[in-house]
């Protein structure tokens, strides 16, 4: 007799990599392992309808009729938990969305690594870092700017050497106006 | 009496809120419909509570199926009980929120979510089937998940993310207890379960399936491991949706826990309760001392969720009628009380411009209806008499001490103190100290918002004064939460025709 040991071992399969990717640091893996995770509760679900060998579907017509039926129920109930699923997913993607749209990061520790209570030594490290990265971009867009600074005015005094030379020169004066 | 009633509660809040999102801007009309919603409910509510506790539990079969096969609801005096307590606190924080913003600033999706939230909330509530019951969850998940990132500033949506992941796990977990539920009793109906599980009593799978069960709902409730996703992710919130998530989405989870340990498992699961009873006390100590150490009124209130959570698990897990009595009592209060004392944060919030305990003060002067509000529910949550706290606590210390559980007893009243320490400092932070960093701001809005806190408190005290009648009520609930085979013969007595609930092969 078949006791399902093949839904055992899928389920068991989905459930760990499922748990494995929701300990991961980066929001988008823990996206996929919910999935595989919520996978793997429905397929528990679908097993407690029980082995389908030699059994029809519950379609009660013809020859199906005298044969074993495989219970229907949980599978009813996998659509209601497919299509909650599917929404509460959907609304995970636009959250992952969101924080990255609102912090610029992508991992767990570097989003948490500015709080008031940073609890690992690693998101201590990592706020350090953050800071020191800010800084260093703040130094070179300082230094970019000033740079853009300094070339519109050596611009603007060439302009004016060129006006100047140009008023003494009146035939090309609409080519640098 | 007709049972189409208990379909009300789960109806109501969700038409109001499709018809809501009919106008895309918010409106007068809009809130008109949403408080004429929520005031209906709490009518039928109290209807409902007055006609169960004198006939008895209602069954409503939806679409007339046999009891195993449809969706039933059953609405026994803790369901209706809760109903009727969720319309209140969702009526106090909406009449809140519509005084604190103007048509013009207020979001246009904060009402709809909030009557969708209140519909699972319902549907939790008054569900008899364990699928429904996730169905319920899940429509209360999502548009809690939307209203915490609803009105998030960029620098908070990122404390949605734990909240959203270990509700997430939860719900899997479910879907698969779900699976388990059905492979060992054939069946999702509670009533039937509780029937078919008694045969089970001593197999290793029964107790499985309660330890995941625990697991699931101890999650969703903040109990002691599995609570950390509560106090970062509550303070995010506005205060007016904060109040009623503070005051009612964990609560959900100890109402559940209650049903299936007291109503569908059998009762001789003792190994279990004694985890409750003892990850309950970690919870309350942890809980209270998070309270105690931080400097934010909205974080040491989130903090005192998860300590409040704590002694209710405590008083469940002693799994006598008293102490189920006492978590009923205690669970009412607390529904009232912290969702108040969260209402009452806002106020501080607007009239301080902040809620660091550092930077607030001179309310007293400056707001003192504001300042008795919080004197009543802080004394009420610390359970000093005459407030509603006073009975909670009181009956689960005697729970503990009656029962012969001398440390858990001990343990509640000592964590009480601590209690009161935690409110003694935001008492003293903004009420008591003369001068703050910015002068207070008083305004209409403030006024009609102190309004709505001042008159939770007075139920609070109402509750306390009657404590007579209402641990009657407390009582006589319990008794039917752990009538198992009374609840199982009123459910499945309402067939037309007699269904012979089929033993186990």
């Amino acid at each position: 007799m078949n006791n399902q040991l093949d839904v055992a071992v899928l389920v068991a399969l989905l459930a760990g990599a499922g748990f494995y990717l929701c300990t991961s640091r980066r929001l988008l893996r823990v996206l996929f392992g919910i999935l595989a995770l919520s996978n793997a509760a429905n397929l528990v679900l679908l097993s407690a309808s029980g082995d389908p060998t030699d059994k029809s579907s519950p379609v009660m017509v013809g020859e199906a009729a005298r044969l074993g039926r495989v219970d229907p129920l949980p599978q009813a109930l996998i659509l209601t938990a497919i299509v909650i699923g599917f929404a509460v997913v959907a609304y995970f993607a636009v959250l992952i969305y969101r924080i990255y749209s609102d912090r610029r990061h992508a991992t767990v520790p570097a989003l948490f690594a500015d709080d008031p209570h940073p609890e690992s030594p690693a998101a201590r490290e990592l706020a350090a870092d953050d800071k020191q990265r800010r800084l260093e971009n703040d130094a070179e867009r300082r230094r970019l700017e000033n740079e853009a600074a300094l070339k519109l005015e050596e611009d603007k005094l060439a302009a004016r050497a060129h006006d100047a030379h140009g008023h003494a020169a009146p035939g090309k004066k609409e080519g640098h106006s | 009496m007709n049972a189409n009633l208990l379909v009300i509660p789960v109806l109501a809040p969700l038409l109001a809120g499709l018809l809501c999102l009919l106008a895309p801007r918010p409106t007068a009309a809009r809130r008109a419909l949403v408080a004429a919603t929520l005031i209906g409910l709490i009518a039928v509510g109290v209807f409902l509570v007055s006609h169960v506790v004198g006939d008895g539990a209602m069954v409503l079969r939806i679409g007339g199926w046999a009891v195993p096969y449809g969706i039933v609801l059953v609405g026994d005096t803790l369901s209706v009980l809760l109903v009727t307590l969720a319309a209140i606190t969702g009526l106090a924080c909406v009449l809140y929120g519509m005084t604190e913003q103007t048509l013009a600033v207020e979001h246009p999706l904060r009402l709809p979510l909030m009557m969708f939230l209140l519909t699972g909330v319902n549907l939790s509530f008054l569900t008899g089937d364990l699928f429904n019951l996730f169905v319920a969850f899940e429509v209360m998940l999502l548009s809690s998940y939307a209203l915490l990132t609803l009105e998030a500033r960029a620098e908070n949506s990122r404390q949605a993310w734990p909240y959203l992941v270990l509700n997430l796990v939860g719900s899997a977990l479910f879907i698969a207890a779900c699976g388990y539920t059905y492979s060992l009793f054939g069946t999702m109906n509670f009533a039937e379960i509780s029937v078919r599980a008694d045969a089970l009593v001593g197999d290793f799978r029964l107790t499985l399936l309660a330890a995941l069960f625990l697991l699931v709902f101890g999650m969703k409730a903040g109990l002691f491991p599995l609570y950390y996703w509560l106090p970062r992710s509550y303070p995010m919130l506005p205060s007016a949706t904060g109040a009623f998530f503070g005051g009612m989405l964990t609560k959900v989870g100890v109402y559940v826990l209650l049903r299936i340990f007291g109503t569908v498992l059998p009762p001789e699961l003792t190994g279990l309760h004694q985890l409750i009873a003892w990850t309950g006390a970690a919870t309350m100590f942890i809980g209270v001392l998070g309270a105690v150490s931080r400097y934010r009124v909205s974080e040491i209130l989130t903090y005192h969720i998860a300590s409040q959570i704590g002694y209710m698990g405590l008083a469940l897990g002693m799994f006598t009628t008293a102490s189920f009595a006492a978590t009923i009592l205690f669970l009412a209060h607390n529904i009232i009380v912290k969702s108040a004392l969260f209402l009452v944060g806002g106020v501080i919030i607007r009239a301080n411009g902040t809620d660091e305990l550092a930077r607030t003060g001179g309310l007293w002067r400056g707001a003192p209806w504001l300042g008795i509000a919080f004197f009543l529910l802080a004394a009420s949550l610390a359970g000093l008499p005459p407030m509603s706290g006073f009975w909670g606590k009181l009956y689960i210390v005697q729970a503990g001490f009656e029962s012969g559980r001398w440390v858990l007893g001990a343990m509640a009243a000592f964590a009480g103190i601590l209690t009161l320490m935690s409110m003694l400092k935001i008492m003293l932070a903004c009420f008591w100290r003369g001068d703050a960093a910015t002068p207070v701001r008083w305004d209409g809005g403030a006024r009609g918002m102190t309004a709505v806190c001042l008159g939770a408190a007075l139920l609070s005290l109402g509750i306390g004064l009657a404590a007579g009648p209402a641990t009657k009520l407390a009582l006589h609930a319990a008794e039917e939460t752990r009538d198992r085979a009374g609840y199982a013969a009123r459910v499945l007595g309402t067939n037309e025709i007699n269904y012979p609930g089929k033993q186990l092969p």
